[in-house]
């Protein structure tokens, strides 16, 4: 990439100016659980890409239509009309297995293939990962900031929840990989918006992030000194936010309609995704007012259902789930190591926090007024943006320093957890270990890998097998091997290992337990790209199909008007033209139809121009009775 | 344990010789002649990456500037349009800094680690003594511990006080070792190579016990803390 769109002067020394060369173009890309957006930065300020009617958020809906996939509002338009064809929420997919979704899968209305592996989404007769899903979300965002910059851009830093695991990183990288992105970096929500929030206010001092989403819930608290961004603590929940309101809205409306109404909606997707999005915008508006009322007409059932639903009735249906926000909160300020008086400032983030409920609970937790000038959607996307720059080599006065949000380690005999990374530590870091074999001649040692807080492997996450093979033939307990987990910037480990007394590099396989492996990743990359070709095609055929019914509409029409005009041969040739077009709109061909569109169109050329000369002369002779003075013609 | 220092996977040091150039270069910054990041030499200790003479008596603030101002140099984020090699040694030299910052910001980790490199460790949870003071005492609030978690409403209350004030009278302890732990800083970092040991032993069993109280502090907060919140904090 050599031109350059933002002019930056080179603050580094001349020497390393003349290797880096030119800023690249790196977009900052908030990919959220009900609404993503793109940012860049202008000449040192963040700015949200917008569509031309100014929206910037883009709803992380994907709809799978007959011409190929739909992403956004008209992806969320066909969630009441054919559900089980949309996917929304996907990031609460992303990283896991199908067992730990099972639960929640009643609440959405497209179906999961039962596996012991990464969750399959079933679609028609294409089955989709989480990654793919997010892909085609990514791709959206990436031609909106194409169609910007009248430019090819092909790097981004993405956000993702503090808390995600290395799984749930590992699966945002790849659905950018498959987007065609490459993402220079993985950056934490609550840390990319204290970086774009910093940059606004200039403040330096500790500073808490509470940032409650869609679906995912951080808590991360930073020291910023120097235009350096130190977080202390972060803690979580990937399971918790806005969405879970809105299920126990509709947990109540189903509940009202059964026992009122007799009416069981249970079953009916498109019913209940009309419910899920009516709670959702009621519950918005009770943000700013007291009390709304909520319509649901159900002509299926002859019948139609009202019902107030005010704050208050809100806040106690929602007031158990914002309490789940607490706990993860008061650990990260006990493990942030400052008493809670040395907070200076509470930013909130997150469509969910603005409401009123969550901004009290805050308040209380922390004992000082929240901050919400920047707008809550949009703040993260403008961290990333920072981010972003700084890696485009553009800023230099800023650095984000963050912590790995789990601990990681290694299960050991009989099962326990043995810690090599404690949570909160400082990123990258690495950690050494050393093992040893336990029969004569063994040239595999098996390690299992595991991300949480907990004692015992088994109540953690298990991010993956290792086999470390290549080692010399020796007697047990004789060869040391060295193995190196490194957590990179991203949050992402890599590992590698090394048998000591022979200095062999022993190779390490990786088995991601609830990923995507290498080749797979790349078959999806190969996929989208034929995907991307077949919808394009698909599209193609469906507005050339369009685009013939419309001129073979307009040409019957020209044909009974212009009667008095035609020649027989012309009209004769016209037929024949006509004829052909309705057999090659039964095809499969666009380019065919377009041809035999382009044929009608030429042919009916003069009697159009002929048409158009006579409504020419018609609407002047129309004029002329207008133009008779005033009194005589009404 | 995991302050271990990276032996650089890509580039060897000989001395402190440029990698790329030969000419002379410190460890952890660029060349002046060629600009390029040179790695910290294999098996430097916490201490020496950060630019710090092997002590106990440490200034936590100097500290923290000293972790930006070394980040602020190497992280990965400023290499990201430079060689591989350089990258690399960024990424390394970065995750250095961050694991000597953690290791020796806080006293305790201080001293785990001096008892690390002079194989003193103290291994895991197995080590941790009671204060043979304190020993009966602790068996019984064990008890009560327990108790709670069966206990019938009206009892709560009174196991509930008990609990809450050996919190009170242990955390002071806690809070003592660690005093009692510091105090030894002077003598370490004055001594000669005999008193160290020495001190070194006595630290050793500091925090043996402060492992200990903490553990039984830990165990009394999540009991408070699980009946306080009645599980509204985490379903």
């Amino acid at each position: 990439m050599t031109d350059l769109t933002i002019g930056m002067a080179p603050t580094a020394r001349p020497r390393e100016s003349a290797e880096s060369g030119p800023k690249e173009l790196v977009v900052g890309i908030d990919l959220g659980t009900t609404n993503s957006l793109v940012a860049y930065m202008d000449r040192g300020v963040p700015q949200v890409i917008r569509d031309a009617e100014g929206r910037g958020l883009v709803p992380s809906v994907v709809a799978f239509g007959p011409a190929g996939p739909v992403v956004g509002d008209a992806a969320r338009r066909m969630l009441v009309r054919q559900a089980e064809r949309a996917v929304y929420s996907v990031k609460r997919f992303m990283g896991k297995g199908f067992e730990d979704v099972r639960e929640e899968l009643r609440y959405f209305p497209f179906h999961v293939t039962p596996s012991q592996e990464i969750v399959r989404i079933r679609i028609g007769d294409r089955e989709l990962t989480p990654p793919e899903v997010s892909a085609l979300i990514l791709r959206e965002l990436r031609t909106r900031a194409e169609r910007h910059f009248g430019r090819a851009v092909e790097k981004a830093v993405i956000t993702v929840p503090a808390y995600f695991n290395d799984a749930q990183r590992q699966a945002t990288k790849d659905a950018g990989r498959i987007a065609g992105l490459d993402v220079l970096r993985i950056v934490n929500e609550p840390t990319a918006a204290c970086l774009a929030y910093g940059l606004q206010r200039r403040k330096e001092g500790i500073i808490a992030v509470y940032d409650l989403g869609g679906g995912t819930f951080d808590v991360s608290i930073l020291k910023v000194k120097d235009g350096v961004f130190e977080v202390l603590a972060t803690n979580g929940d990937t399971h918790l936010g806005g969405d879970d309101f809105d299920r126990a809205l509709v947990d109540l409306v189903v509940d009202e309609l059964r026992a009122r109404h007799r009416v069981d909606v249970s079953g009916e997707a498109e019913t209940l995704q009309e419910i899920r999005l009516g709670v959702e915008a009621a519950r918005v508006l009770l943000s700013s007012e007291e009390r709304t009322v909520f319509t649901l007409p159900l002509p299926q059932h002859s019948l139609t259902y009202r019902r107030e639903l005010t704050r208050a009735e809100l806040e106690s249906v929602i007031d158990p789930i914002v309490g789940r926000t607490l706990g993860p909160s008061r650990a990260a300020i006990g493990d942030c190591g400052l008493p809670l008086e040395r907070i200076d400032e509470v930013v909130l983030v997150g469509g969910a926090t603005r409401t009123p409920l969550v901004r009290r609970r805050v308040e209380e937790l922390f004992g000082r007024l929240p901050h919400s000038e920047l707008n809550p959607d949009e703040v993260v996307a403008l961290g990333a943006a920072v981010q972003a720059d700084i890696l485009a080599g553009g800023t230099t006065h800023m650095l984000l320093l963050d912590v790995t949000p789990l601990s990681l380690g290694i299960e050991t005999l009989g099962g326990a957890v043995s810690v090599l990374i404690p949570r909160n530590t400082t990123i990258p870091t690495s950690a050494k270990e050393g093992f040893t074999t336990s029969v004569d001649g063994q040239s595999v040692v098996d390690m299992h890998v595991v991300q949480g807080e907990r004692d015992l492997a088994k109540d953690n996450r298990s991010l993956a097998r290792f086999d470390l093979r290549g080692i010399p033939p020796m007697p047990a307990g004789l060869p040391r091997i060295e193995v190196t987990f490194l957590i990179d910037a991203n949050g992402i480990l890599s590992v590698t290992a090394k048998e000591i007394r022979s200095g062999t590099q022993a190779s390490v396989e990786v088995r991601p337990t609830y990923g995507l492996s290498e080749t797979e990743v790349e078959r999806m990359i190969d996929e989208s790209l034929e995907h991307a070709e077949a919808d394009v095609q698909a599209r193609g055929l469906i507005d050339a199909r369009n685009e013939a019914v419309t001129v073979l509409r307009a040409t019957e029409k020209a044909l009974v008007q212009g009667a008095d005009f035609l020649g027989a041969e012309e009209a004769a040739r016209i037929r024949e033209a006509v004829a052909a077009l309705a057999v090659a709109r039964q095809g499969e061909d666009a380019g065919a139809i377009r041809a035999a569109t382009d044929r009608v169109n030429h042919e009916t050329q003069e009697l159009a121009e002929r048409l158009m000369d006579s409504a020419l002369r018609d609407s002047l002779r129309q004029r002329r009775v207008v133009d008779v003075p005033a009194g005589e013609g009404r | 344990m995991f302050g271990g220092q990276f032996v650089g996977v890509v580039t060897e040091r000989s001395g402190s010789k440029c990698w790329s150039c030969g000419a002379s270069a410190p460890d952890g910054d660029v060349c002046p002649e060629c600009g390029r990041l040179q790695p910290f030499p294999a098996g430097s200790d916490h201490w020496t990456v950060l630019g710090l003479e092997r002590g106990l008596g440490l200034d936590r603030s100097d500290l923290q500037e000293r972790f930006h101002r070394l980040n602020r140099r190497l992280h990965p984020d400023y290499f990201r349009l430079r060689s591989p090699e350089e990258q690399a040694i960024s990424l390394e030299a970065s995750a250095a800094v961050n694991a000597a910052y953690r290791a020796l910001r806080d006293p305790v980790g201080r001293v785990e680690y001096l008892l690390e490199l002079e194989g003193m460790a103290l291994g895991t949870a197995g080590q941790a003594k009671p204060p043979a003071d304190l020993f009966e005492e602790i068996l019984e609030l064990q008890e009560a511990r327990m108790e709670l978690q069966t206990a019938d409403a009206e009892e709560v209350p009174a196991l509930r006080a008990r609990l809450e004030s050996a919190r009170e009278e242990l955390e002071p302890r806690r809070a003592g070792a660690e005093a009692e732990l510091a105090a030894c800083f002077p003598e370490w970092d004055a001594g000669d190579d005999a008193t160290r040991r020495r001190v070194l032993g006595r630290m050793r069993d500091i925090l043996a016990t402060r492992a200990y109280l903490r553990t039984v502090l830990r165990d009394l907060g999540s009991a408070l803390a699980v009946d306080q919140d009645g599980g509204s904090a985490d379903r």
